[in-house]
C-alpha cells in the first residue's frame, strides 16, 4: 500500500489498497470493513457491490463525522453518547497505543425491532503509518446458535440420542468456520483473475489462498475426524516414524497456518531415539489442535512451547513420550476445563465473544488420544496460561523396522520374476534391488523378448514381470497386451508393474489401460518398490 | 561416507538416493558410472536433434532421464526432464537451448567424475 506524505494514497491502485485489506482480514468473518488513515481520520469502505455490480471502495471523508451519522441512524438510544465516545478516532488511537486491538459492541435495533448485536474490531494495519482496519461483525446469531446448539447437544447425550443431533448442529456450527477460509480463497481468487499479467501480484494472492486453504483443511480434517469419532471408528495406524520430521512438520504448518504474528515459538525436544511406531497423520492432527487452541488463546505477544521429552519404559522396546504444549496466554476457569472435551463446546468467554474455533479441536484430540491408549491432562490459571500435557506409550520403530524388512524380503524369496528393461544400467539396478529381495530374476532386453520368454515357461512361473515401457522393437504397452491376450492360464493372472521414467497421471493411466496392474516411477527407491511389491502380491 | 561420495556429493547428486538403489554398493556404481561415461547417449541425442529427428530423440532422452536418475546425477536429470517433456509434448521453440543444457550437464558430470575418481 502506498502513502504519500502524512495522508494515505486512497486514489492510488486499488487492488493494492484491496489485497492489503483482504490479506489483513482473510481469516476473519465481517460484514463491513473500512479502512481509515490515523492521521487524517479519512477513511475508504469496502463494498462487495457497488452500483455497478463489482466490489470497490467507496470514500470516507471523515470518520468522526461518519461514525457519529452512522450510530444516530442504527444504534439503540441509550448507549448512543458512551458508544460515540468510545469510537471517536482520538479515543481508538489511544486505545491502539496500548494493545494490538480494540474493540466495541453496539446493539441495532432493526425494522422488525430485533436486537441485533454487533461487535467493532480496530486495528493496525501498518502502526507506523497509521492505518487502521475497522472491521465489524454481527454477533447475534452466532452467540446465539452456540449457546442454543451447546444446550441441545447436551440435552441429546443425556436422552442417548447425541449422535443425530450432534450431527445437525454440527453441520450449522461448521457453515462459518467453513465459509470463513472460503471468503478469503474467493477473494483471493478473484483479485488474481484481475490481475493475470502480474506474477507477483499472483503469488501474493497464492500465498492468502495456501494459508485459507491451510485454514480448511484443519476444519474439514476435524469434521472428519469427529465423524469418524461419531461412528466409534477411530483408527490408529502405528508405521516407524522420524519424530523429527513430524515436528518440522507441524513447526512448518503451525508457523505459517496460525501463529500470530508476534507471538513467539518454539520446540524443545529431549529424545534418545529418532524412530517411534506412530500414526504420524493422528500424531500431526493432536499438536496442530492443540496448538492452534494455545494461538487462539494466547495474546498477540505471547509465548508457546512444544515440549516433547522421552521417557524410559519397562522394556527396553518400549517407552513413553511426554508432550507438552505450554502457553501464557488468558487460561481456562476450573469450570470450563471440566467440559473442554465435550464436542462443540466452546468456553464462556469464546462464546461471548465470539472468537473463532469449531469447539471441535479438543474433542477430537480426547478421542485420538483414547484410541492410542495414551493420557491428556491439563493445568490452567487464569491470566497466567495453560499446560496440556500428553503422555503417550510409544515402541522404539528400529527393532520393528528391520523385523518389516525381514517380511518384506520374504515376500519374493523363492519367487521368480521377468525384468523387461532395454537400458543395461537400469536393469543392473533393478535386477540388484530385486535380488536384494529375494527373487531369482530373469531378464528381457524389449517386449517381444518379454513375450517370448513368457510363453516359453510353463504357466505360473512368474510372479512377478517389471515392464519398462518405452523400448526398442516393442514397448511395454504392446507387450502386455500381447501376455493379457495369449490365451494362457496366467495370462490374466500374472501381475506386471509399469517401471517406467514416465510418470504423468495419463502415463499412469495408459499402463492400466494395457492391463498393468500397477506403476512405479524411476528414478526407484527401494522402501517404494517393497511396498508396491507387497500390496501387488497381497 | 567415503572421499568419493562427498565429491559426488558436493557435485550435486543424490547421494542418499543412489546409494539406497545400489544397496550401499560403492563399487558397484562406480562400474555404472564408467559404463554412462562409455555409453554417451547425449551423442545420439544430438546427432537425432540435429536431423530434427524428434522422435528418434524423444526415444533417447527419455532413456537418458531414466538412467541420470537412477545413477542420482541430479542436475543432468533436472536438465534432460526439461527437454523430454518439450519433445513429449512436441514444443520444439527452445529445444536446442534445452540440448545445450544436456549437454553441458553432461560435460560438467564427466569432468566432476574424473576428479572423483
Amino acid at each position: 500500500m502506498k502513502v504519500e506524505g502524512s495522508e494515505i494514497n486512497l486514489r492510488g491502485n486499488e487492488q493494492d489498497l484491496e489485497s492489503a485489506l483482504l490479506r489483513y482480514v482473510c481469516c476473519r468473518e465481517y460484514c463491513e470493513i473500512i479502512i481509515v488513515d490515523g492521521k487524517t481520520n479519512r477513511g475508504k469502505v469496502w463494498l462487495p457491490n457497488l452500483d455497478g455490480g463489482s466490489a470497490g471502495f467507496e470514500e470516507i471523508e471523515d470518520m468522526d463525522a461518519d461514525s457519529m451519522e452512522y450510530f444516530k441512524k442504527h444504534a439503540t438510544p441509550n448507549n448512543l453518547e458512551a458508544l460515540l465516545e468510545k469510537t471517536r478516532m482520538s479515543r481508538i488511537r489511544e486505545e491502539l497505543a496500548k494493545s494490538d486491538s480494540y474493540e466495541v459492541f453496539f446493539e441495532e435495533k432493526t425494522a422488525s425491532s430485533a436486537t441485533q448485536y454487533y461487535r467493532i474490531e480496530f486495528s493496525y494495519i501498518d502502526r507506523e503509518q497509521e492505518l487502521i482496519c475497522v472491521s465489524s461483525t454481527n454477533i447475534t446469531a452466532h452467540v446465539t446458535k452456540t449457546r442454543e446448539q451447546q444446550e441441545l447437544v447436551k440435552h441429546s447425550y443425556e436422552l442417548g440420542e447425541a449422535a443425530q443431533n450432534a450431527k445437525n448442529n454440527f453441520f450449522a456450527n461448521m457453515s462459518h468456520e467453513i465459509r470463513t477460509p472460503l471468503n478469503a480463497i474467493v477473494g483471493m481468487a478473484e483479485i488474481a483473475k484481475m490481475d493475470v499479467h502480474n506474477p507477483k501480484k499472483i503469488m501474493e494472492c497464492m500465498d492468502i489462498m495456501l494459508s485459507a486453504c491451510q485454514n480448511l483443511t484443519n476444519v474439514v480434517s476435524n469434521i472428519l475426524d469427529t465423524s469418524s469419532m461419531q461412528s466409534g471408528s477411530v483408527k490408529i495406524v502405528p508405521n516407524p516414524t522420524d519424530i523429527h520430521q513430524v515436528l518440522e512438520k507441524v513447526e512448518k504448518e503451525f508457523v505459517e497456518g496460525f501463529k500470530k504474528p508476534n507471538q513467539t515459538f518454539k520446540i524443545e525436544k529431549d529424545l534418545k531415539h529418532s524412530k517411534f511406531m506412530l500414526d504420524a497423520t493422528r500424531a500431526i492432527r493432536v499438536a496442530m489442535n492443540l496448538l492452534t487452541n494455545a494461538a487462539n488463546f494466547t495474546a498477540g505477544n505471547g509465548e508457546i512451547t512444544l515440549r516433547v521429552t522421552e521417557l524410559p519404559g519397562k522394556t527396553s522396546r518400549k517407552g513413553f513420550l511426554k508432550i507438552e504444549i505450554i502457553d501464557n496466554g488468558k487460561g481456562i476457569s476450573e469450570e470450563d476445563i471440566q467440559h473442554v472435551f465435550e464436542p462443540f463446546y466452546r468456553d464462556h468467554d469464546t462464546a461471548e465473544n465470539y472468537l473463532s474455533g469449531t469447539g471441535l479441536g479438543l474433542s477430537v484430540v480426547k478421542s485420538i488420544v483414547d484410541a492410542k491408549g495414551a493420557t491428556i491432562e491439563i493445568t490452567s490459571k487464569p491470566h497466567e496460561g495453560t499446560t496440556v500435557t500428553i503422555v503417550d506409550p510409544v515402541e522404539y520403530a528400529e527393532e520393528k523396522k528391520k523385523v518389516a524388512v525381514e517380511e518384506e524380503d520374504q515376500a519374493l524369496s523363492g519367487k521368480r520374476v521377468l525384468l523387461v528393461e532395454d537400458q543395461p544400467i537400469n536393469m543392473l539396478v533393478a535386477k540388484r534391488m530385486l535380488e536384494r529381495f529375494g527373487a531369482q530374476v530373469d531378464t528381457a532386453e524389449h517386449g517381444r523378448f518379454a513375450v517370448e520368454q513368457f510363453m516359453n515357461q510353463p504357466e505360473n512361473t512368474y510372479a512377478l514381470i517389471f515392464m519398462d515401457i518405452q523400448m526398442p522393437i516393442m514397448d511395454g504397452y504392446e507387450a502386455t497386451r500381447q501376455i493379457r491376450s495369449s490365451g494362457r492360464a496366467d495370462a490374466e493372472t500374472v501381475k506386471i508393474i509399469a517401471m517406467t521414467a514416465n510418470v504423468l497421471p495419463e502415463d499412469i493411466e495408459s499402463a492400466k489401460e494395457s492391463g498393468m496392474d500397477a506403476h512405479i516411477g524411476k528414478p526407484i527407491l527401494t522402501d517404494e518398490l517393497k511396498t508396491l511389491i507387497v500390496s501387488v502380491l497381497d | 561416507m567415503s572421499a568419493f561420495l562427498e565429491k559426488f556429493a558436493a557435485y550435486g547428486a543424490d547421494v542418499d538416493g543412489v546409494m539406497d538403489r545400489f544397496m550401499e554398493d560403492e563399487e558397484l556404481l562406480m562400474v555404472c558410472l564408467d559404463q554412462f561415461v562409455a555409453d554417451d547417449e547425449v551423442e545420439q541425442l544430438k546427432e537425432q536433434m540435429g536431423k530434427q529427428d524428434y522422435e528418434q530423440a524423444f526415444e533417447v532422452a527419455h532413456a537418458l532421464k531414466g538412467v541420470s536418475g537412477n545413477l542420482g546425477l541430479t542436475p543432468l536429470f533436472d536438465a534432460t526432464c526439461v527437454l523430454v517433456e518439450s519433445l513429449r509434448h512436441k514444443v520444439y521453440d527452445h529445444v536446442e537451448e534445452e540440448l545445450s543444457e544436456v549437454v553441458k550437464q553432461r560435460e560438467e558430470f564427466v569432468k566432476a567424475y574424473e576428479q572423483m575418481k
